[in-house]
């Protein structure tokens, strides 16, 4: 008993030290978790602290409170003293040469001045209530930690989501679906149609009702709708156009009146988004991110993680109860939630955070393409960047100024020339062109066996990055300065309309051509996943030869999803470049397959799932730059660990 | 002469010097039930394995409807029609039982990649009827309610008969069974033997199948073939099969775990 | 439902013309008519360049000959060592051990401190050679404890799962190691100190002598370079190639007596030839494969001190090419062999710096011909070249 605490407080010494080394707990210099109370270097060495007695507790058994108290706590001792060791050691000689980054954790990441008895005293107290965590039952462990994590995740990029949403905004959705599914419930309606339209009335109602208020002056400076800082963006439309408010409201109501009936996991999921909304507008009527923010926070998604965790299994009962075509309303209804927040999200996350958004959009767009290969058929394709990259530049040749147009060896010098066609033209061809090249690429790989196969494409997508790089290529390719000036796309309705013509060059507007090939490469994606090749494809990836024996052509099928991999991939390379307003060899490096096969595998298969590994990784280093060192790291070791887990489906394909 | 499904001439197989199969002749006739019998190591599977297009033989003919199908890979033989299952179940993990099915049909479904994208008229209809035809052969099998379940939920005996009728649905004109009844109990064997039975007379499929017990052979069997060290020793009716002495003595003088009843 | 599976084939059916039929076969497999493009596009380029061009001499000297190929023997020697690490994984697991390149970094790390440290205290001045010895030694240790901790975290949780899981595992290690490493020690590329290892006065009487030219005490070793006129050839020597060569050679010979003459060698060589025979035989396999870990996490350290001592820098990315190519050497070889990974790693140095000029192609192509080298082994021969010449069986 004693020898495993020992053991796992070497072990949790050890990585602590590394973490110290590399400089972590000194990373987020003047970054607040709490403004003014808790410092998010101390919350690191916090939560790692709390991690070791966890852990430590967890490996011992953690059988009884004292026991997991003192496992937790002794665990703790050996962290502190060894890091004491460390602050000692680094006082008598300067590790600065070899460690740059290295700082003192214990007393500087405290920013007071305590003794190391004191430190060391708090380091076995925290680590302690670590081992008591991990005695907890399981069940109520999940949701404080859910809740735990959250509110530190919100609290981290707290400043920003303090300006994004006004909380009258917030309340009026949040009363609109809640009463709406409320009110289903009080009427004991049992028929989809019906609570819609029930939830419509209800919409309507608090629509007029907001309507009054705002009429009746709430909305000028010091009204009733005007709590906090933020403009309110969506209940301001009262004024500017009162029908498209009434009317979004009787939607939102309509379709958020099933939310009470939704299958499990989009009831969850629901839940914490309406959850969320709560928080960031309440964040908006704090001046800071205040120790209230992040009360407020926990309190909600502790409320949240219990309520959820109980009535799952309730709304799945009664979603089980629906005939067929119910039940596809219902999911519909969700979709339709979902989409109208991704659809007004812009409108709230500012210049910035929808730049922030289209990164993430473009990512999650490479990943679903890469996606179709690896979760269907379980081939791991390591150079998914060779077709990203092919669409970028080809695009980038495509629309832009260059020797094909202007017969000028060095791009942009002549003036008065385009390029060889517009956006819309480029794009369908940009994505034969790369489905032409995954087929042929895939040709001769097909026959390879899985390891061999990651190898080559890997090598592949080097050669593709050299190539891009080499000055024998840069009347084409621009070698190191790339294509630049890649023009954003025009929609020219003026046939139609004179008025209706349209650049997509403010990021907001670029966002809705992201979104909409998100969701025409899901729909793509999931369609093909479920007809008759999909099929073929899953057979492969269980079982080769049996798959084989009911006349599925292997090589046929590897073929036909490579090639619908790479066409997408070079779909999300062509908006990438229009994204940077130019495609740069540097953009495409080994790394970008890398995070795009991360992103998949932790993504476990989902496209939910995807999507918050995808604004995780991608999304928040954009807000919080200190992140950015620490991306690839990440990425790295949630890849090592999801392998362990998900590599089931891939055990016969890859064999 | 009788127009044989299959015939085969002369098989030979060689391992690394172990002959697997030695001058073998077989000739299965349409619509009926053939068995082939004989100890651990005499080499059935080798002679299936060589059918489906696994490993070429070394020498010898093999054809199907008067074509050969020497060179011919595993799914290009699928495609002719000749449809199989493994001694030990071998179902699609993450497919439901419906889809395990489905995916049995691929053959004989045409729908492209434009196809399932659009979603077009045809498609739909194919898919349609597919999903028909697989619920028909389920109930076949008494899976019917059991569509949409995962494969490994499902009791052995019908895994069986699941993966049967998976093979079934690719239309074939000639299914070979490796040990359908291995592992199954004996009112199961009951309903496995109805199964192959159906099988031959409404679907009008010739069966040619590997088994060791030899209560489903005898009862099942229109043409029994013995193989001993991978040599044809005795064939023809049963109770042709069980009055030879060759047979008796293969099965006798070999192997004591299984019991040959005459 | 008994339809017919497939009409018959009559015989107009099987007059198909010849242009189909080889469209047919292009498609079922288009790897021959690949290969020969290629090497029609190779053959062009190089005659472009060695032949004279009218008045022009060709662009491609018989001195540039000469010097690429004693550049690319060393920078082969190199490539062989970590091309045996790969294989000797391979011949005990069956996997790729992609991380590799990270465990040569982490030498010609560990080499720069212990340098560093020696150039401080006054240890490079006043013995050179220990200094050098000393860098080589904590190379070859860190070396050694990171492939060790990689066997343990990475390589043996998912032991049971097929080679691409390992593979893909591997490859998040080395982003991991990469990382972690730049986070540790800076991202920045830092300088080796500059070595004078002067050596063999008796060999070289006339080199390294000072101002009165009375005391020489050789040639420099490490940091030398001495422009020498041999048969008419103007070239520039530089001895770190010949000691990368030759250390390269000692390396591999402890490493060849290892494992063929002593008794935990052999449990090596069984493990690799059966695993699960040896253990019945009373072989620990884990023990063995801990073994294989470390000798290739010798010969990487080794080779990455080596390597930075010509190239004079260390990043934490540096290890990222070599590690590649070695496992290129490897392939090209056939992986799992070893003499196979020898050869390789020597072909594919001379290669390297030799095909470039002589294709005409810009340096900055180089490493497109080693990727496309890599793919091209494995699409032609996964087992590798010198099957034939080295004759190993691999079960």
């Amino acid at each position: 008993m004693l020898r495993t605490t020992i053991t796992a407080g070497l072990f949790a010494l050890a990585l602590v030290t590394l973490l110290t080394l590399m400089g972590v707990f000194q990373s987020f210099a003047g970054r607040d978790l709490i403004a003014g109370f808790l410092s998010v270097n101390l919350a690191l060495l916090i939560v790692s602290v709390i991690g070791t007695g966890y852990w430590a507790a967890w490996r011992g058994g953690a059988s009884s409170i004292p026991l997991a108290l003192a496992q937790g706590g002794g665990a703790g001792l050996i962290v502190s003293i060894g890091l004491l060791a460390l602050e000692l050691l680094e006082r008598a000689i300067d590790l600065h040469f070899v460690f740059p980054n290295y700082a003192r954790p214990l007393m500087t990441a405290l920013e007071i001045d305590v003794t190391p008895l004191t430190s060391l005293l708090l380091v076995v107290l925290i680590a302690a209530f670590g081992g008591w965590l991990a005695h907890t039952m399981p069940s109520r462990r999940s949701i404080v930690l859910t809740a735990l994590l959250l509110t530190l995740l919100f609290s981290f990029v707290g400043e920003r989501l303090r300006t994004m949403l006004a909380l009258v905004d917030a309340l009026t959705v949040l009363a609109v679906i809640l009463s709406g599914a409320l009110l289903v419930d009080a009427l004991d309606v049992h028929r989809v149609g019906t609570s819609m339209l029930v939830g419509a009335l209800n919409g309507a109602a608090i629509a007029v009702a907001v309507a009054l208020v705002a009429r009746g002056g709430g909305l000028s400076p010091g009204g009733i709708l005007r709590s906090g800082h933020v403009e309110p963006v969506f209940v301001g439309l009262v004024v500017s156009s009162p029908t498209v408010f009434v009317l979004a409201l009787v939607l939102v109501g309509a379709l958020g009146s099933l939310i009470r009936s939704l299958p499990g996991r989009s009831y969850t999921v629901l839940h914490y988004g309406l959850a969320m909304i709560l928080v960031i507008g309440f964040a908006a009527t704090q001046s800071r991110w205040s120790g209230w923010s992040a009360l407020v926070t926990l309190v909600v998604f502790l409320a949240v993680a219990w309520y959820t965790s109980r009535q799952s299994s309730v709304s799945d009962a009664r979603y089980d109860r629906f005939d067929s075509g119910s039940q596809r309303v219902v999911r519909v209804a969700f979709y339709g939630l979902t989409f109208l927040g991704l659809l007004t999200l812009p409108l709230f996350v500012g210049q910035f955070g929808t730049n922030t958004l289209n990164l993430v959009g473009l990512y999650l767009l490479l990943s679903i393409a890469l996606r179709i290969v690896l979760d269907n058929i379980g081939l791991f394709n390591l150079g998914i960047v060779a077709f990203f990259a092919l669409g970028a530049y080809l695009l980038g040749i495509l629309t832009t100024p260059n020797l094909l147009t202007c017969g000028v060896a060095v791009p942009g010098i002549a003036q008065g020339c385009s390029g060889v066609m517009t956006f819309w033209q480029a794009l369908p061809l940009t994505l034969i062109v790369s489905g032409l090249f995954g087929a042929v690429t895939a040709l001769p790989l097909v026959r390879l066996r899985g390891d061999y196969l990651a190898v080559a494409t890997f090598a592949i997508g080097e050669m593709a990055r050299l190539v891009l790089r080499a000055d024998d290529f840069r009347p084409l390719l621009g070698s190191a300065q790339g294509i630049a000036g890649i023009p954003r796309p025009f929609i020219d309705l003026r046939i139609i309309n004179p008025a209706w013509q349209l650049r997509l060059d403010q990021e907001g507007e670029f966002y809705y051509l992201i979104l909409l090939a998100i969701i025409l490469t899901v729909m793509i994606s999931s369609r093909l996943r479920n007809s008759r090749i999909g099929r073929a494809w899953r057979a492969i990836r269980a079982d080769k030869r049996a798959a084989q024996t009911l006349g599925i052509d292997i090589r046929h099928s590897y073929v036909v999803a490579f090639t619908t991999s790479a066409a997408l991939a070079g779909l999300a390379g062509a908006l990438f470049a229009v994204h940077l307003y130019g495609a740069y060899p540097d953009s495409f490096t080994f790394q970008v397959s890398i995070v795009a096969l991360g992103l998949v595998v932790t993504g476990l298969g989902r496209i939910m799932t995807l999507g918050i590994a995808t604004l995780a990784l991608i999304g928040l280093p954009e807000f919080v730059r200190e992140l950015a060192d620490y991306r690839l790291l990440i990425l790295g070791i949630a890849l090592i660990i999801a392998m362990r887990f998900v590599t089931r489906p891939w055990r016969s394909a890859a064999g | 002469m009788i127009d044989y499904l299959l015939q085969i001439r002369g098989l030979m197989k060689r391992f690394d010097g172990l002959t697997a199969l030695r001058w073998v002749d077989l000739n299965v006739p349409e619509h009926t039930i053939y068995s082939l019998i004989g100890p651990n190591g005499a080499g059935k599977t080798t002679l299936f394995d060589c059918i489906h297009g696994v490993y070429p033989p070394d020498e010898g003919e093999i054809n199907f409807r008067g074509h050969s199908l020497i060179g011919l890979s595993t799914d290009q033989v699928a495609r002719r029609g000749i449809a199989r299952t493994y001694q030990t179940v071998r179902l699609f993990d993450g497919m439901t039982v419906l889809e395990q099915v489905l995916v049995g049909m691929h053959g004989r479904m045409r729908t492209g990649v434009i196809g399932a994208l659009l979603r077009t008229w045809t498609s739909r209809r194919e898919e349609r009827r597919a999903i028909d035809f697989a619920r028909q052969l389920l109930e076949l099998a008494r899976l019917s309610d059991l569509d949409e379940q995962f494969p490994q939920v499902l009791p052995h005996a019908a895994q069986r008969r699941l993966e049967i009728v998976r093979a079934l649905a690719s239309a074939p004109s000639l299914l070979l069974l490796d040990e359908p009844a291995a592992g199954v109990d004996e009112t199961e064997t009951e309903e496995m033997i109805n199964l192959i039975h159906r099988i031959r007379d409404e679907f009008g499929v010739t069966v040619l199948l590997v088994e060791h017990d030899m209560s489903v052979v005898t009862s099942i069997s229109d043409f029994v073939a013995v193989l001993d060290y991978g040599q044809k020793v005795a064939d023809g009716r049963p109770q042709e099969v069980q009055a030879n002495p060759r047979a008796i003595e293969a099965f006798l003088g070999s192997s004591p775990d299984l019991q040959f009843r005459l | 439902m008994n339809d017919q599976p497939e009409a018959p084939v009559t015989p107009r059916q099987m007059e198909v013309d010849l242009l189909s039929r080889a469209w047919k076969e292009f498609v079922r497999n288009p790897l021959p008519v690949i290969a020969w493009l290629i090497f029609l596009v190779l053959i062009f380029l190089m005659l472009r360049n060695l032949l004279p061009q009218g008045q022009q001499p060709a662009s491609y000297s018989p001195e540039q000959f000469l010097r690429q190929l004693l550049f690319g023997l060393a920078q082969g020697s190199i490539y062989a060592m970590l091309a045996l690490g790969y294989t000797m994984v391979y011949s005990v697991l069956s996997i790729i051990h992609f991380a590799h390149g990270e465990v040569f970094m982490a030498g010609a790390y560990a080499g720069f401190f212990a340098l560093s440290a020696a150039a401080q205290s006054g240890l490079l001045a006043s013995d050179p050679f220990l200094s050098v010895l000393l860098t080589l030694a904590s190379g070859i240790g860190v070396a050694i404890l990171l492939a060790l901790l990689m066997e343990r975290f990475v390589y043996r949780p998912v032991r049971e799962s097929p080679p691409v899981v390992s593979l893909i595992v591997a490859v998040g290690a080395s982003l991991v190691v990469q990382q972690a490493f730049a986070r540790l020690f800076g991202a920045t590329a830092r300088r080796y100190p500059t070595v004078n290892l002067l050596a063999f006065p008796w060999l070289f009487p006339n080199f390294g002598c000072d101002s009165t030219g009375a005391d020489c005490r050789g040639i420099d070793l490490i940091s030398g370079r001495y422009d020498v006129s041999f048969l008419g050839f103007n070239l520039r020597l530089l001895p770190i190639h010949a000691v990368v060569f030759a250390a390269a050679l000692i390396f591999m010979l402890i490493l060849w007596f290892y494992v063929a003459r002593t008794s935990a060698g052999r449990a090596l060589r069984a493990v690799a030839e059966d695993r699960a025979v040896a253990v019945l035989m009373g072989v620990d396999a884990n023990r063995a494969i801990v073994r294989i870990f470390a000798l290739g996490g010798v010969l990487a350290g080794a080779a990455g001190v080596l390597y930075a001592f010509y190239n004079h820098q260390v990043s934490p990315f540096v290890g990222f090419l070599p590690g590649v190519k070695g496992l290129t050497a490897a392939m090209l070889g056939g992986i799992g062999s070893v003499p196979g990974a020898v050869l390789g790693g020597l072909l594919l140095g001379i290669v390297e710096a030799i095909v470039p000029s002589v294709l005409g192609m810009s340096a900055q192509l180089k490493d497109v011909l080693v990727f496309g080298i890599l793919v091209l082994v494995l699409l032609f021969r996964p087992g590798g070249f010198f099957r034939e010449i080295t004759a190993e069986k691999r079960g």
